[in-house]
């Protein structure tokens, strides 16, 4: 029995993740709402060059003061820097956790679907913060750097935290997520191993 | 619980900042990335012989279709992860050792496999590449990730178990 657990759990979950992705991908811009409203909250509140945030669809963009000017056909122009984010870029993780909560059924499965949607519902805002910083700070040049008065650390600190979280964050969070909410499933088959106890 | 995130959370940092290091993306990713593409290229052209790679590209001669394998398509952050697990957990060195090399390959074996199927879904419809490119092959790497690491645990769950018996017999 316990040999079968694990095979037939990771087909379960793939065959979830294929069937609700494409359910996922419809929803996005709804799901998308709470996450834009969280992360341009944040990002008006505590940066003064932060104007106002809106969305359109799955997408959201930072209206911001900082001002940029590019040469187009020998002509110098300028405008307001408002980088956009593509949600889904930020948000299939959610897809994720659904399928492992629902392949695994832990005991109060709505219940944990409902607050570990809560928890990648808030990572996400801060993800989508992340990447609105990091075309401000550090793909918009030198001088919409110095527009922010931020330090260059700033910078290097919001370069990194974006690519370890589009890289490896994005896709391991409802993971660490699924393996707390699901602490009976995961002790089935190593009940003679804690987590605490590492080497 | 705490302890094992604080040293995976640790291990995943440190790994993570030695990939973005420039010598590190130039002496190994970008080689890695054209091994990949080598390998892709090899096993398509046993089956389909439009296909040809130069450096990380992988492309087709007929539609000028092209593909290049870029960083997060390396398996380079997948693995860091599957190390950083098998590092944090309670394990012998060899144990560890082997958990990383067959895990390293079970997640190569199966980054080929997106690739492949990339490079073809992209010649079938830019939405669909882009679908499973963005979405759906992020969440199956790591997925990938999740089942050697709970296959490596119970591996070791076993081998416990049977010298704990062993022990007793004696």
């Amino acid at each position: 029995m316990q040999s079968k657990l694990l095979p037939r759990f990771f087909l379960l979950t793939i065959v979830w993740l294929m069937f609700l992705m494409p359910l996922w991908y419809y929803i996005a811009p709804m799901l998308s709402v709470p996450v834009f409203y969280m992360a341009g909250e944040v990002c008006v509140t505590i940066f003064h060059w932060a104007l106002d945030y809106e969305r359109a669809g799955a997408s959201g963009v930072l209206q911001t003061s900082v001002k940029i000017f590019s040469q187009y056909q020998g002509h110098t122009r300028f405008g307001s820097l408002a980088p956009v984010v593509d949600y889904r870029l930020q948000g299939y993780g959610m897809v994720m956790l659904w399928s492992l909560l629902l392949a695994s059924r832990p005991p109060a499965l709505a219940r944990k679907l409902l607050l570990g949607s809560t928890f990648m519902l808030l990572l996400q805002s801060l993800a989508v913060s992340m990447q609105w910083l990091n075309d401000v700070l550090n793909r918009a040049g030198h001088e919409a750097l110095a527009q922010t008065k931020l330090p260059a650390w700033v910078a290097e600190v919001v370069a990194f935290g974006f690519h370890f979280n589009l890289f490896i964050f994005t896709a391991l969070f409802p993971i660490i997520i699924w393996m707390g909410l699901s602490k009976d499933f995961l002790r089935k088959f190593w009940p003679g191993l804690r987590m605490g106890s590492a080497s | 619980m705490t302890r094992f995130f604080l040293i995976f959370f640790v291990s995943l940092v440190v790994l993570f900042r030695i990939d973005m290091l420039e010598p590190v993306q130039l002496r190994v990713a970008e080689p890695w990335a054209q091994w990949l593409a080598a390998t892709s290229a090899g096993l398509m052209t046993a089956f389909d012989t439009d296909v040809v790679h130069q450096g990380r590209i992988l492309m087709s001669q007929t539609s000028g279709f092209a593909v290049s394998i870029e960083a997060g398509c390396n398996g380079i952050e997948a693995a860091i992860v599957l190390v950083a697990g098998v590092f944090a957990f309670r394990s012998t060195l060899m144990e560890k050792l082997i958990g990383i090399i067959v895990g390293f390959f079970a997640i190569q074996i199966l980054n080929l496999l997106r690739i492949v199927s990339l490079y073809y879904l992209g010649q079938l419809s830019k939405s669909v590449f882009e679908f499973a490119h963005l979405y759906l092959w992020q969440a199956l790497i790591m997925l990938d990730v999740l089942i050697v690491w709970l296959l490596w645990i119970r591996w070791i769950t076993k081998r416990t178990t049977a010298q704990t018996q062993v022990v007793h017999a004696i």
